[in-house]
């Protein structure tokens, strides 16, 4: 017994946050020191365990008591680096704040992209949202201005009550307490740093000053807009004064010392829509840092996703700082070892990146699978695909349907088609010719859907539990090689189940049911970094070429690059 | 008799009020800086007009329809262009060079003038902007007219299915477009930004017109199709008239025509480059099913008998609401891009385009009068 006993207590001394997530009850913990002087608690609970990290849910008391009870209580998830020793250096830890629609899978992305890296971040649900909402959700606070004021006077103290709680935490260096946020969030990152000086760095994607002016220009802020507009003038000088004073350019003072002392990151799109770059620039100068904004060329506001990952792994280099010499950060499980929806989501994203990131001179991408699809009362199909993707525009697609489509498509020293096995189309153009983008004629808002796409497509891989509202993954039992089951929770029947190779993560072949078609895919190459050779992005020697103008063919890919990204919802 | 006149002319006098546009249903208005037409929205169609010379014409529809005829002219000589070209193993551009150098001497020169002016203002070459304008040639739909007996009233109804490549989103770039050519007739077409020809047609003469693609391909040496039903449209005022300019123009390919007009004149009719075939109403033919009397119809043969079979149901009671659910599938194809119903009689026409995801005779249909569309231009020309 007092072996066992033993055997407990080193093990808590080993993992204190395991033994936390280990029980199944939650915590009561009482934090003295606080902002306003009044001690309080706050509940913890293990909520799930990611590769990296663990979640917990943190509840405590908003230090603003409202008439709407539910409103009164802060809804925090806290993610935890594994692997951190009892009495070890204590770590940098950043607060996480959400957008204004009230999805919070884009805090979780930052969280986890935090926490793998190390560091503790927790995100909690600003006033009015999730399960702190009103009927009518947080929308509701659009139509009652006042309200909308209180929400953000309350969401500061908010942050210095969850700035407490971080302070409480063992692991936790309470000098070395940062806030980041996109959106609506990085705008009360500003507001809130500049009015509290325990926090160490704030890092602000997608942030601006002059909220009044934001409020009127934006789109998706018309309604409050509206409804400030409507208040008799009183009333609305009162909310516009309100306003001015959560505003980043009336608390900007008190971070400007940080900011030059390098400890203010903003990240924001040169051609945003909602936050006007005006705004930023406003708040820039405020801060002293107008010459450190980190623009994000030719993006708006939501078409920033392409960038996400790259934002991430500024934000996390940038507390990444704060962390003490010699932590060891441990590596993510490898493919084999990872949970199943972990698993579908790094192919997904690298599935994305294979088409879309470019390979090294001398290197290539390759796709190539067989597919078999039967759409409901309907015969089925089958199917060969190939992409290639090499350097420098090098490209080959092969779709081949037998009795119905041979198209085959490329550019190695010339762009070419060629189908039916009747005649290649080759654009030689003479010996200087030199290879240009096959999709030069695609509208730029076309080519920013696929980096849209590649910047989601691994941004969901860095937090693929965000998928979990959707689709349930579990590991198929049985057959030898590893397969996972990736399943709608709107419908049970539709499931993807994909198997992989010996190594664990080349996929071998899926099978499918989804609205009724059902399908089989057969992998039959996944290379990423293959070696490329220039034979693989000739036209077919086997048929008779003839020479047409390469301009033709480039806008004949871009037209059916064009077409295809239409279909894309 | 009187009595039985009042009543009905009041109905009559109000559905009358009930369809006519007003004039804020007109949104949207872009007016042609060089004052040779306008684009507005109504009833969610986009309303095109133009008027002039060739040259005032083109140049206003390339201004004024820019993006949505550079984006169509990418899409059917690109998209489609390269597909035929990957599944034909023959060079799209070459063949299409051929049919302009064989269709180009039948052409009527002002069309060029307008093609061209439409091409440089909407920044497209010339040689796409006139490739895609003889793009109907190379891809090959059901027409019915009824009279008479056949219909509540005895009112002509012409209803016209475009069944034409749904998939390729051609419908983003529709466009009813209001032709008020110099010298020659105001017409209306149900068309395409870019476009200059028609394939669904009606002139302020009252006569209506749609077409049906056959085979002959590679019988390019006539006029273009779309621009022969538009020469029809310019200058016909009788479907006795377009007849004749049908006969005496060389003609491409084979083309089934349906026409109708004011007058209670209604054909059906067969067109290879050699031979013109003209039904009657209620004229048989072996191709056809039963045809009933005061009808003439062309379509694919097992759709034609699901056509013939639900007017024969409806006999006598076809208006134009019930002529709309006639055309619906099967008649209609999946491919349906657009259908059109016009009441040449009246200038009335009711008309859908196709959805991003649903055929045209599953989407909401919009009704216009040709007249009050030209005396809606001319006050909003004279009110700058």
């Amino acid at each position: 017994m007092e072996l066992l006993l033993v055997a407990a207590m080193l093990a808590a001394l080993v993992d204190a946050p395991a033994a936390e997530a280990a029980a199944a009850e939650s915590r009561v913990v009482t934090v003295e020191e606080t902002f306003d002087g009044h001690p309080f608690s706050y509940r913890i609970r293990p909520l799930s365990r990611q590769p990296g990290f663990r979640i917990y849910r943190i509840t405590y008391p908003s230090p603003v008591v409202t008439p709407v009870e539910q409103n009164n209580t802060v809804p925090a998830d806290y993610y935890l680096p594994e692997g951190i020793e009892p009495g070890a250096a204590r770590r940098p830890a950043v607060i996480c704040l959400h957008i204004l629609d009230g999805d919070f899978a884009l805090v979780r992305i930052v969280c986890s992209a935090l926490a793998r890296r190390g560091i503790p971040a927790i995100m909690f649900k600003l006033p009015y949202y999730g399960e702190r909402a009103m009927p009518g959700g947080p929308e509701a606070m659009a139509r009652r201005p006042e309200l909308f004021v209180e929400a953000l006077d309350q969401a500061m103290l908010d942050v210095r009550r969850t700035v407490d709680v971080l302070g409480s935490r063992p692991e936790v260096n309470p000098q070395r307490i940062g806030i980041t946020g996109i959106s609506l969030g990085s705008i009360v990152t500003a507001t809130a740093a500049g009015g509290d000086p325990r926090i160490h760095r704030a890092a602000m994607i997608l942030a601006g000053g002059d909220l009044l002016a934001i409020i009127n220009h934006a789109r998706e802020t018309r309604v409050l807009k509206q409804m400030i507009a409507r208040l008799p003038a009183e009333r609305r000088r009162a909310v516009e004064e309100s306003i001015r004073r959560v505003d980043p350019l009336h608390t900007a003072p008190g971070l400007r010392e940080r900011a030059r002392r390098g400890q203010v990151l903003m990240i924001n799109a040169a051609e945003d829509e909602v936050i006007p770059p005006e705004c930023t620039e406003k708040l820039a100068r405020a801060l002293g840092v107008s010459d450190q904004v980190v623009w994000l060329e030719g993006l708006g506001h939501y078409t920033a996703m392409a960038e996400l990952p790259r934002a991430l792994d500024m934000t996390a280099a940038f507390f990444g700082r704060d962390m003490p010499p010699g932590v060891k950060v441990p590596v993510p499980p490898d493919a084999p070892r990872m949970p199943p929806l972990h698993l579908a989501a790094s192919l997904a994203a690298e599935a994305v990146a294979m088409l879309t990131a470019e390979p090294a001179e001398g290197r290539c991408n390759i796709l190539d699978f067989e597919v078999d699809v039967t759409p409901p009362g309907e015969d089925a199909i089958h199917g060969r695909f190939r992409a290639i993707r090499g350097a420098g525009h090098r490209f080959r697609l092969e779709c081949q349907v037998p009795g119905k489509l041979d198209a085959r498509m490329g550019q190695g020293r010339f762009p070419w088609m060629a189908g039916g096995g009747k005649r290649a189309f080759v654009g030689s153009a003479g010996p200087d010719f030199k290879p240009g983008d096959p999709l030069a004629f695609v509208p730029a808002e076309h080519g920013m859907k696929l980096r849209m796409a590649a910047g989601a497509a691994a941004a969901v891989a860095l937090a693929p539990d965000i998928l979990n509202r959707w689709v349930a993954a579990t590991d198929e039992p049985g057959g030898g090689r590893r397969a996972v089951r990736i399943a709608s929770k709107a419908d049970a029947a539709d499931a993807v189940v994909l198997t992989f190779q010996d190594d664990g993560r080349t996929p071998a072949a899926a099978s499918f049911h989804v609205g009724g078609t059902r399908g089989t895919v057969v992998f039959h190459s996944w290379r990423r970094d293959a070696p490329a050779h220039p034979g693989l992005f000739a036209p077919p020697a086997d048929l008779p070429a003839q020479q047409v103008d390469p301009a033709d063919l480039y806008r004949m890919f871009s037209a059916m690059f064009n077409l295809a990204m239409e279909k894309v919802p | 008799m009187k009595q039985l006149i009042s009543p009905l002319a009041v109905v009559l006098l109000l559905g009358r009020i009930a369809f006519a546009q007003q004039p804020h249903e007109f949104t949207n208005l872009v007016r042609d800086p060089a004052g040779h037409g306008l684009r507005c929205d109504c009833r969610g169609k986009t309303l095109l007009f133009v008027e002039g010379t060739p040259e005032q014409m083109g140049a206003a529809q390339g201004r004024l329809v820019r993006d949505e005829a550079r984006r169509l002219t990418e899409r059917v000589l690109y998209c489609v262009g390269g597909a035929d070209s990957l599944y034909s193993g023959t060079w799209f551009f070459d063949r299409m060079a051929e049919i302009a150098r064989r269709t180009g001497p039948h052409v009527p020169e002002r069309f060029f003038r307008e093609c061209d002016a439409l091409s440089a203002a909407a920044g497209v070459s010339q040689r796409d902007g006139r490739y895609a304008n003889l793009f109907p040639e190379r891809f090959h739909c059901s027409g019915v007219a009824l009279m008479g007996k056949a219909t509540e009233g005895g009112r002509v109804l012409h209803a016209r299915v475009l069944d034409y490549m749904r998939d390729i989103n051609l419908q983003d770039a529709a466009v009813v477009t209001v032709f008020m050519p110099q010298e020659h007739s105001t017409w209306v077409s149900l068309g395409y930004a870019g476009f200059i020809g028609t394939v669904t047609a009606m002139n302020e003469k009252g006569v209506a017109i749609g077409e049906m693609g056959g085979r002959g391909e590679g019988d390019w040496d006539g006029m273009p199709m779309s621009f022969l039903l538009r020469d029809v449209m310019e200058r016909a005022a009788s479907v006795e008239e377009a007849l004749e300019i049908l006969r005496t123009t060389p003609r491409t390919c084979e083309y089934y025509y349906v026409l109708s007009d004011k007058s209670r004149t209604i054909r059906a009719l067969h067109c290879t480059p050699g031979e013109m075939l003209v039904l009657t109403p209620g004229q048989q033919h072996e191709r056809l099913p039963q045809v009933p009397e005061d009808t003439v119809l062309a379509s694919g043969f097992d759709r034609a008998e699901v056509l013939s079979q639900r007017i024969r149901e409806s006999y006598g009671r076809i208006d134009a609401a019930k002529l709309i659910e006639i055309i619906k599938r099967p008649v209609a194809m999946r491919s349906n891009l657009h259908n059109a119903v016009f009441a040449p009689q009246t200038l009335e026409m009711w008309f859908s385009d196709a959805g991003r995801h649903t055929p045209a005779c599953d989407e909401p249909y919009a009704h216009f009068k040709l007249d009050e569309l030209v005396r809606f231009y001319r006050t909003a020309a004279e009110t700058k």
